[in-house]
């Protein structure tokens, strides 16, 4: 992959094709490769959150869950579970047991949903030599309909308590509109017994990809940390450089800045770029898998904590399957309560949020007013605190393997270098545009 | 799942009327149990309700170069790709949506796109396009008379799709 070429004259080569279609968002890559360095690396991406911030102030309490949920159409769940953390924490109220567990199982649904559509329909075509879904479908088509079958049932376990699928409208701060009849919850949970050896299989099945190896880089994972779970809605900020920080201190570590190419803001910690994200999450919290999930994942062969970022699609099958499992746990125990939540009494107060969203750590910050109004929101999403460590990513591994390669082969790494995390941009296009200028 | 009505589209977007139809649909308690309705931010997202549902109907914002606020239907099953998608707003996606679930054997037995002109980016100077096109506010808010318009088309559709079944 290295093969040295001679020295080529000084040229400049101008490329402009809308080329990665398989993120979920819009955005672009501005390459210059100088000799034989690259000067110049720039991810534009176009991000909402900034926007939506202004939005909700002055907005009320009751009207934030619904209004978030719109920043990300791909994972309205995540941004609805800080939202509601933040503002019960400023409230003081705790929704107790039943709404925690109901909580828990429906970010079940939405990493299951989430993951198994970013394997099946984003990254597997990349690693298997297939230039989209569809073509990959010809080929391997019991793959993708397993693949179908799980991301429906994690839609299905959204469904159950959000109202409607994909778009949940069942959440509150203090709960939930309404709890699941007891019937569907049984119904479902039997297809999750029935589904749970297809997760298993899917964990194999993302093991055996022939993935490629990424570049060194220094590994600074960041992701909740949890007493006793596998982390979703609570825990602290734990980072493998050896620090656990309570939410309410997670500027003290963690900033975000401003880069000129980019509508998103480049997340930081202590000054350097960091990880979240399910690698990030697996190498802070594997010792939290319950023994069928871990010992299907140490048949694999496959060890975390791995710096090998291509890792990301195997950890991601495994949290499918630690989701589909604890799910499967959640619905055993299920009752149906005596209400879906608690009353809500608004007043002045300032809340954190910091939940597991399915590409990261989600964090939240607002300030209320006596009417419970918003005086001001923080939202620093998964995609933004990743974007400087994509960015060093792509500098290493292109580097590394040589950037004398034709435009189009460095083309493809870019993007599936881009693709392997998954980045959540926004959901008005799908396209990101490469420009590779040659100097 | 019998029957899938799919809004596509963003919800704060130019294209938000799919979404929009769909919302003011799933308010309505007078539709079929068997019709399950969904608004959509991806294409992608569609691919296991289509692999689920024995018929379906997709609701999505197009530009076809008619009258801002047109009906278009389409039998996305008779035309042949990718022709048949060509003119949705969330074209190659879309295409590759459908083209990946009927690879995999499991497309719907009807598939119907109906489509809202929105006008498009090429209109002269001074022409609203898309959400503005429709009357619809920066709120995110349809010219109501639209929505019922598309709304009563849907449920045609849909009665039109249970009586096939029957």
């Amino acid at each position: 992959m290295t093969t040295p070429e001679p020295p080529a004259p000084r040229r400049r080569v101008a490329i402009n094709v809308p080329v990665l279609a398989r993120v979920e968002g819009e955005g672009a890559l501005d390459l210059v490769v100088e000799n034989d360095t690259i000067s110049e690396l720039r991810l534009r991406i176009y991000e909402p959150p900034r926007y939506f911030e202004k939005f909700l102030e002055g907005r009320a309490w009751h009207e934030v869950p619904d209004i978030v949920a719109r920043i990300c159409g791909i994972c309205p769940v995540a941004y609805q579970m800080s939202a509601v953390h933040a503002i019960e924490q400023a409230f003081a109220i705790d929704p107790g047991p039943w709404v925690r567990a109901m909580r828990r199982l429906l970010y079940c649904g939405a990493w299951i949903e989430s993951h198994a559509l970013h394997i099946h329909l984003l990254a597997a075509p990349d690693f298997l030599g297939y230039s989209s879904a569809p073509e990959m479908a010809r080929d391997h088509a019991a793959v993708v309909r397993r693949g179908l079958r799980l991301q429906h049932l994690g839609n299905e376990i959204i469904g159950l308590l959000g109202g409607r699928a994909v778009h949940p409208v069942g959440v509150r701060v203090g709960g939930f509109h309404k709890a699941p009849d007891p019937k569907a919850a049984a119904e479902l949970r039997s297809r999750i017994d029935a589904a749970l050896p297809d997760a298993a299989a899917l964990v194999g099945w993302a093991a055996s990809l022939p993935l490629p190896q990424s570049a060194p880089l220094p590994f600074p994972a960041v992701s909740l940390k949890h007493d006793t779970e596998y982390p979703m809605n609570e825990g602290a900020i734990a980072s493998s450089t050896g620090f656990t920080l309570a939410k309410e201190a997670y500027e003290s570590r963690f900033t975000e800045h401003h880069v000129p190419y980019s509508t998103a803001l480049h997340g930081a910690l202590d000054g350097a770029p960091y990880l979240v994200g399910p690698l990030a999450r697996l190498a802070l919290n594997q010792d939290r898998l319950p023994d069928t999930v871990r010992d299907t994942l140490d048949a694999t062969g496959v060890a975390f904590p791995s710096a090998n970022r291509y890792h990301a699609i195997v950890a991601r099958a495994v949290e499918i399957h630690y989701a589909l499992t604890e799910a499967q746990r959640l619905l055993r125990e299920y009752s149906l309560p005596d209400a879906p939540g608690v009353a809500v009494t608004p007043g002045a107060g300032e809340g954190f949020g910091a939940t597991e969203a399915p590409r990261g750590l989600l964090w939240h910050h607002y300030e209320l007013d006596d009417q419970g109004l918003i005086r001001s929101a923080r939202i620093v999403p998964p995609t933004s605190q990743n974007q400087g460590y994509i960015e060093a990513d792509l500098r290493a591994t292109l580097t590394r393997d040589g950037l004398h390669r034709p435009d189009d082969t460095l083309r493809l790494q870019a993007e599936t270098i881009i693709r392997n995390y998954d980045p959540c941009i926004s959901c008005a296009t799908h396209f990101l545009d490469l420009r590779i200028r040659r100097q | 799942m019998k029957i899938l009505v799919a809004g596509l589209g963003s919800p704060v977007g130019d294209d938000r009327i799919g979404w929009q139809v769909v919302e003011a649909l799933g308010k309505r308690s007078d539709l079929p149990d068997d019709v399950t309705v969904v608004a959509l931010p991806h294409p992608m997202a569609l691919a296991p309700l289509l692999q689920e549902a024995d018929r379906a109907l997709i609701i999505d914002a197009v530009v076809t170069g008619g009258t801002p606020g047109e009906l278009h239907e389409f039998d996305l099953k008779k035309v042949p790709p990718p022709a048949r998608i060509s003119s949705s707003s969330h074209g190659t996606d879309l295409a590759e949506v459908i083209a990946l679930v009927e690879r995999v054997g499991r497309l719907p037995r009807e598939l119907r796109l109906l489509g809202v002109e929105i006008g498009s980016d090429s209109c002269p100077p001074g022409v609203a396009v898309g959400s503005a096109a429709l009357g619809m506010g920066l709120d995110g808010v349809a010219g109501s008379e639209l929505v019922a318009k598309v709304i009563d088309q849907t449920r045609r559709v849909v009665q039109i799709m249970r009586s096939h079944s029957r």
